[in-house]
């Protein structure tokens, strides 16, 4: 488990009370900074103005949006990521991606397992 | 036709043989069939030679004779066709209409040349057969009436070949049978049965005995010497080779082996001798033989013959060996052919003999078969020829000029003063030393300078001793007359039997044979000494003595040898009158004195006259003076008496003459009247031969129609047990509507009984109304068209199908009726029945149809062309188009966009015959072209007989089931993940709660409180059914349920939020009415809290405003660190919704303003909402 105090991860959660926990949780298991931010367009705002070393990105986003541009868009800035879903089966929404999926909701144990294999994917 | 002529023939005096397989040819008439059949019941396969049978047939009968003959026989019967060849072991008979002759071993068929009656088939069958086979050929003859076939056989006996005769006893008609015995043609007379055999045994012996006889001189010597003595003619001379093969026939066909066995038959038998003697002489000749020498005659020996001779004059012609009398007559066409181009019309005599009687017979009647047609020039047939039944006959002048007699001359002295002599037939057959002996007597018959005309191959050195060529190739020739030979006679010697002599009875026997010159001079020892001449009966001169010239004188011109006209001046008359006298006086002698005066010289002379033998006699000249003794005084005569009586005498003796000369013409007179009955009864006899003829046909038809009437007899017997048999009533009419015959099923309408054939159908009782049916019947009668007609029995118990046809015969005319009643009662019965069934089965038909029409469930039957064979109106509604839009369109003309799924499954079903069920088919239909449904579908296999005939098509519309079995999949995937969302929120809250420091209780409070605010979002949302809430109904039960509508005041118009938005508002709202209840307006009673909110737009969009104003409370500060509930409120408004939440602490209360994007309260999922 890389050192994580000076990385920065940026969290796309709808849920306002899920977004809250999980961001104590990534703050738990280490990151420096949670970006935590509830639509895309927040999420797009944060990726453009700042560095972002992880993002964990819930899959669907309640308006029948997706994650999946912007995590494409992600990878492309090689950034790391992991998904976050709350379904079961994640709808082989995320078959394009080798990024691990969590499921809601997470643990700090999931969700560490999940950052641990998306940074190791980088290194 | 020409007979056995050839040069061959006569040189080798071989028998013409062919090579090969021996030929039968057959010849019957009336009764033949009989007697063929018997014959043909013993041939078998293994008898190596072919039958050929040649019937008199009705030409226009077709015969049916190979169909019974084949019936009687293992051999092959063919009937012959032209051009077709011999084959050993079979049977070949002759078609109606045709003649036969055989050329080798092919058969030949023509038409009749002749009309029918004159007709001889058989005669010429059999002849050219004898021509092509030779000795290796049969001919038998069977039954018949006439004499067709007599020649034939003779022919083939002639060339050698067998000759058999059926028994005239045994034959049912023996005219043909007998004619060919009496014609000589006969070896063997046999019964029909024993024929086949005899034939085998024949062919078998007579190949073994011509070599065996060859070297026997002996037996041969002895053979001639029996001839001699049974029939008077001396064979010691005859060519040996003939003698050999004739012999030997003989024994073959007697069957006898060795040489000493046939002398005795010869003795025994005697029959035999003459048997043989016939089978000798049988030669053939015929009219004109060797054409260029007759033709060399007429020119050379004709011509100057009768050329320089006055009407007085005699031409004397003899023709020896004339057998059957065709050269003779020959001969004497050419003399009248000559006489027509002459002025003159000299007497022409033609003497005709031979030894053969039989032949002389034939040659008298002169009629001989049309085959002669062949020989002899057409002008000629029609001057000299008559046509008879059975041929030609010789007109009288030409008969009246030949004269047929008996006479052997090899021992008979010859005819004299002759101008021809024609002998072409019979020098031929005597050996060398006869032949030598026999010119000189021609020689010395013939006048100076008379003619010879021989046969194609004479010895010649020896006719060459005595005679001038004319033309040596034509064989005539002419007396030279230089030579003078004494004439020895007779040439042959010998004795004779008395009792076998069949003819002339008044020919004395003879007595010892010596020379004639001893004889004469006995004579002339015994009795006289003086001067003699002999004479014949016509008064020549035949022989003299020395002395006779005083008395005899040559006179001038032509020298005539009659004594009379020799004698003397006055001896003439007394010549004459002796002679006459002793020609009608009996006594031996007769003799006239004479005494008077000769050129001169006195003279007394005795005449004697003495009768010899062979009619003639001695004339003596007898100068003597002394006058003989009393007893046979010569009469004597004076001058005187001999002077005055002379005219006397001489008239008396010239009208003796004349008298003889009318007995004479009287004599021939009666002869011509007599050859005219002859000709009248060879008319009858003709005419009879044709009716014979015509008789013979008959029977053969009769015979044939016999058989066809038995086969007939079968057929109409076949006939009866056929209509016996089928059961149904049928009458038979005539046309007078008389009943000729029944069924026996008629007798169920009927009262009929066998005995009333030929009553009337009026007088017969029925069960219908035969007034009715007569006029029915009648009206059939004129029309000639059938009627049919349904008809009730009386006691109208039963119908009946009555048809009336008219009778045609097999040549389609009309004769009568045929009445045939079928029950129809039954028939009707099933028809009626049949008629309801269908009726009802039409109806029910017609239910189902109706049943399948309206079916709401979808149906139709699918062809193998995938078109719709039928369809309901349900299948019209699922197809979105008219049913009659369906019936016979294809397939993917109704349903274009399902058939990639549909056509595959009907396929598959008529070539398995196996139904296909619960086929899924989603697509889309005309019915509704927008929406994807979705079918349930049966496919089964209608089958008809072995192959499936149509598949039949069942539809069930399962799309709602599915829209509802999709939307209840989502719905459960939704609850699922809003339980799993809503779980997540909970311990979300949980999790906070527990980082929380604190009191427990408090912090517990708190978690439920909050969990209690989400629960009723929830609650809110799923009235709505998750869809939307109205932002009041958001407030309501957070505020006013809790703190009534007296302190809560809520104003705004409505708002509707997404449920996402719902629930984060909604916490938001628990949030700061938590915080107005802790710290605000809430917090105490009369604290009051309004919330407005409206709708703003103020270029960026459209907001919703939200003022929260807490008034009334207690002094209310901001918390001094922003716990969880203002991290939330924060988050939410800030983060999630996109707003701006604008707090204010002043001394009244709290005060907020939050500012939210219309656009993000209202993302609605589609996902979100249960509807």
């Amino acid at each position: 488990m890389p050192d994580l105090s000076t990385k920065t991860v940026l969290y796309l959660e709808d849920e306002i009370l899920i977004g809250l926990d999980g961001e104590l949780i990534l703050k738990d298991i280490g990151f420096g900074t949670v970006l935590l931010c509830h639509s895309l367009e927040a999420a797009q705002a944060y990726a453009d103005s700042q560095p972002v070393d992880f993002a964990l990105l819930d899959i669907n986003l309640g308006d029948g949006r997706t994650s999946l541009s912007f995590a494409h868009h992600l990878l492309e800035r090689d950034v790391p990521i992991a998904f976050a879903s709350g379904y079961n089966r994640s709808e082989d929404l995320t078959a394009d991606f080798t990024a691990p999926v969590v499921v809601k909701p997470f643990s700090t144990v999931t969700i560490r397992n999940a950052v641990t294999k998306a940074l190791e994917g980088t290194d | 036709m020409k007979q056995i002529d050839k040069a061959s023939m006569h040189e080798e005096e071989e028998f013409k043989r062919s090579t090969g397989f021996p030929v039968v040819g057959v010849g019957a008439s009336a009764g033949g069939l009989e007697a063929f059949q018997s014959l043909l019941s013993a041939m078998t396969p293994k008898h190596a030679f072919a039958l050929l049978l040649v019937q008199h047939l009705d030409p226009d009968h077709d015969s049916l004779l190979q169909e019974l003959l084949s019936k009687k026989t293992s051999v092959p019967v063919t009937v012959i066709e032209d051009g077709m060849e011999i084959e050993e072991s079979t049977v070949y008979i002759i078609p109606p209409g045709a003649s036969l002759t055989v050329e080798g071993y092919v058969m030949h068929l023509s038409d009749f040349d002749q009309p029918r009656g004159l007709r001889r088939p058989i005669d010429s069958f059999l002849e050219s057969l004898a021509e092509e086979h030779g000795a290796n050929c049969v001919g038998i003859i069977l039954s018949g009436t006439g004499s067709d076939g007599a020649n034939g056989m003779r022919a083939i006996k002639n060339a050698g070949g067998l000759g058999l005769v059926q028994d005239p006893r045994q034959s049912a008609y023996d005219g043909m049978p007998r004619s060919a015995i009496d014609n000589g043609g006969s070896d063997l007379i046999l019964p029909s049965e024993d024929m086949i055999a005899v034939i085998g045994e024949f062919f078998d012996r007579h190949s073994d005995l011509g070599d065996a006889l060859r070297g026997d001189e002996e037996f041969k010597r002895r053979v001639a010497k029996h001839l001699l003595y049974r029939t008077g003619h001396d064979f010691s001379n005859y060519k040996i080779a003939t003698m050999e093969r004739r012999i030997a026939r003989r024994m073959s066909v007697l069957g006898i082996k060795r040489p000493n066995e046939y002398l005795q038959r010869l003795i025994s038998d005697d029959k035999e001798g003459m048997r043989l003697f016939q089978d000798i002489l049988i030669n053939v000749t015929s009219f004109f033989r060797d054409r260029a020498s007759f033709d060399t005659l007429k020119t050379e020996v004709i011509r100057p013959m009768l050329a320089d001779k006055g009407t007085d004059a005699e031409v004397r012609i003899w023709v020896p060996g004339c057998s059957t009398g065709e050269e003779a007559y020959s001969i004497a066409i050419l003399c009248l052919q000559e006489l027509d181009r002459l002025n003159t019309r000299p007497r022409i005599s033609i003497f005709a003999t031979d030894i053969d009687e039989e032949a002389l017979k034939t040659a008298r009647e002169g009629v001989y078969p049309e085959t002669i047609a062949d020989s002899i020039p057409e002008d000629l047939l029609e001057r000299h020829f008559t046509p008879v039944a059975s041929g030609y006959e010789v007109t009288q002048p030409l008969r009246d000029l030949v004269r047929f007699s008996r006479h052997n001359f090899i021992k008979d002295p010859p005819f004299l003063r002759l101008d021809l002599i024609t002998c072409r037939n019979v020098i031929i057959y005597f050996d060398r030393w006869l032949q030598d002996r026999v010119m000189p007597v021609f020689h010395y018959a013939l006048k100076p300078g008379g003619f010879l005309f021989l046969g194609p191959s004479e010895n010649l050195g020896v006719i060459e001793g005595h005679f001038a060529s004319v033309s040596r190739t034509q064989r005539i020739y002419r007396r030279d007359d230089s030579v003078a030979r004494p004439l020895a006679m007779p040439i042959a010697s010998g004795t004779s039997s008395r009792t076998t002599r069949r003819t002339n009875p008044n020919i004395k026997p003879r007595e010892t044979a010596a020379p004639p010159e001893d004889y004469y001079r006995q004579v002339m020892l015994e009795n006289h000494a003086p001067a003699f001449a002999v004479i014949d009966r016509n008064r020549v001169l035949g022989y003299t003595s020395g002395r006779i010239g005083r008395y005899l004188e040559i006179g001038p011109g032509v020298p005539d040898l009659d004594i009379v006209d020799l004698a003397r001046g006055p001896l003439r008359g007394l010549v004459r009158r002796l002679l006459a006298t002793a020609s009608t006086a009996r006594e031996d002698t007769h003799s006239l004195e004479w005494e008077g005066d000769i050129g001169g010289e006195a003279m007394r002379l005795v005449l004697y006259v003495r009768p010899l033998r062979d009619s003639r006699q001695m004339v003596v000249f007898d100068e003597r003076d002394v006058r003989p003794a009393e007893d046979s005084r010569p009469v004597k005569l004076t001058e005187d008496i001999s002077n005055i009586d002379d005219l006397y005498l001489r008239t008396l003796e010239e009208e003796l003459e004349e008298a003889q000369q009318t007995v004479r013409t009287t004599v021939e007179e009666l002869e011509t009247s007599n050859e005219e009955l002859k000709s009248s009864n060879e008319e009858i006899m003709s005419m009879n031969e044709e009716m014979q003829s015509a008789n013979e046909e008959l029977t053969t038809v009769n015979d044939e129609l016999r058989n066809k009437v038995l086969e007939l007899d079968a057929a109409v017997s076949d006939l009866r047990n056929f209509i016996d048999s089928t059961n149904i009533a049928t009458l038979f009419l005539d046309d007078d509507l008389t009943i000729r015959s029944f069924s026996p099923q008629a007798r169920t309408y009927f009262r009929v009984v066998e005995k009333d054939r030929s009553r009337h159908l009026g007088d017969i009782a029925g069960d219908l109304s035969m007034t009715d049916l007569i006029e029915i019947c009648t009206r059939v009668l004129d029309t000639g068209q059938r009627i049919e007609r349904e008809m009730r029995t009386l006691d109208g118990t039963a119908d009946l199908q009555v048809s009336v046809n008219p009778y045609l015969t097999a040549d389609n005319e009309q004769q009568g009726l045929v009445v045939v009643l079928i029950p129809v009662t039954e028939l009707r019965q099933y028809a009626r029945e049949l008629e309801e069934v269908s009726v009802a089965a039409n109806r029910h038909l017609n239910e189902i149809e109706e049943l399948y029409r309206v079916s709401p469930q979808p149906m139709a039957l699918m062809g193998p062309d995938l078109t719709y064979i039928r369809a309901n109106e349900g299948l019209a509604a699922v197809n979105g188009k008219p049913l009659i839009d369906h019936i016979g369109r294809s397939i993917y003309e109704v349903v274009p966009k399902l058939t990639d799924q549909v056509v595959e499954p009907i396929r598959k079903v008529f070539e398995s015959g196996e139904p296909i069920l619960s086929q899924e088919v989603t697509g889309y239909t005309a019915a509704d072209p927008d929406r994807e449904r979705q079918w349930e579908v049966d496919w089964y296999p209608i089958r008809e007989g072995d192959s499936i005939s149509a598949v039949g098509v069942s539809v069930r519309d399962v799309t709602k089931y599915h829209e509802m079995e999709t939307e209840l999949r989502r719905v459960m995937r939704e609850l699922q993940h809003r339980v799993k969302n809503m779980l997540s929120n909970v311990i979300a809250l949980i999790n906070r709660a527990r980082r929380e420091e604190g009191d427990h209780q408090i912090i517990l409070d708190t978690l439920v409180k909050r969990i209690n605010a989400l629960a009723t979002t929830h609650n809110l949302l799923t009235t709505e059914n998750w869809h939307s809430i109205l932002f009041r109904d958001l407030l309501t039960p957070e505020l006013i349920d809790v703190y009534g509508p007296e302190r809560i005041t809520l104003r705004g118009p409505d708002v509707r939020l997404s449920a996402k938005a719902a629930v984060a508002f909604g916490m938001t709202i628990h949030e700061l009415a938590t915080n107005a209840a802790k710290y605000g307006a809430l917090a105490s009673p009369d604290g009051k809290l309004e919330v407005r909110w409206s709708r703003t737009d103020e270029g960026g969009g459209e907001m919703l405003v939200v003022r929260w104003i807490e008034t009334g409370g207690g002094p209310e500060g901001e918390p001094d660190a922003p716990g969880f509930g203002t991290q939330l409120i924060d988050s939410t408004i800030r983060s999630s919704l996109l707003g701006t939440i604008d707090k204010h602490f002043d001394g009244t209360g709290f005060r907020a303003v939050i500012e939210v994007p219309i656009a993000e309260l209202q993302r609605f999922d589609e996902r979100d909402g249960l509807a």
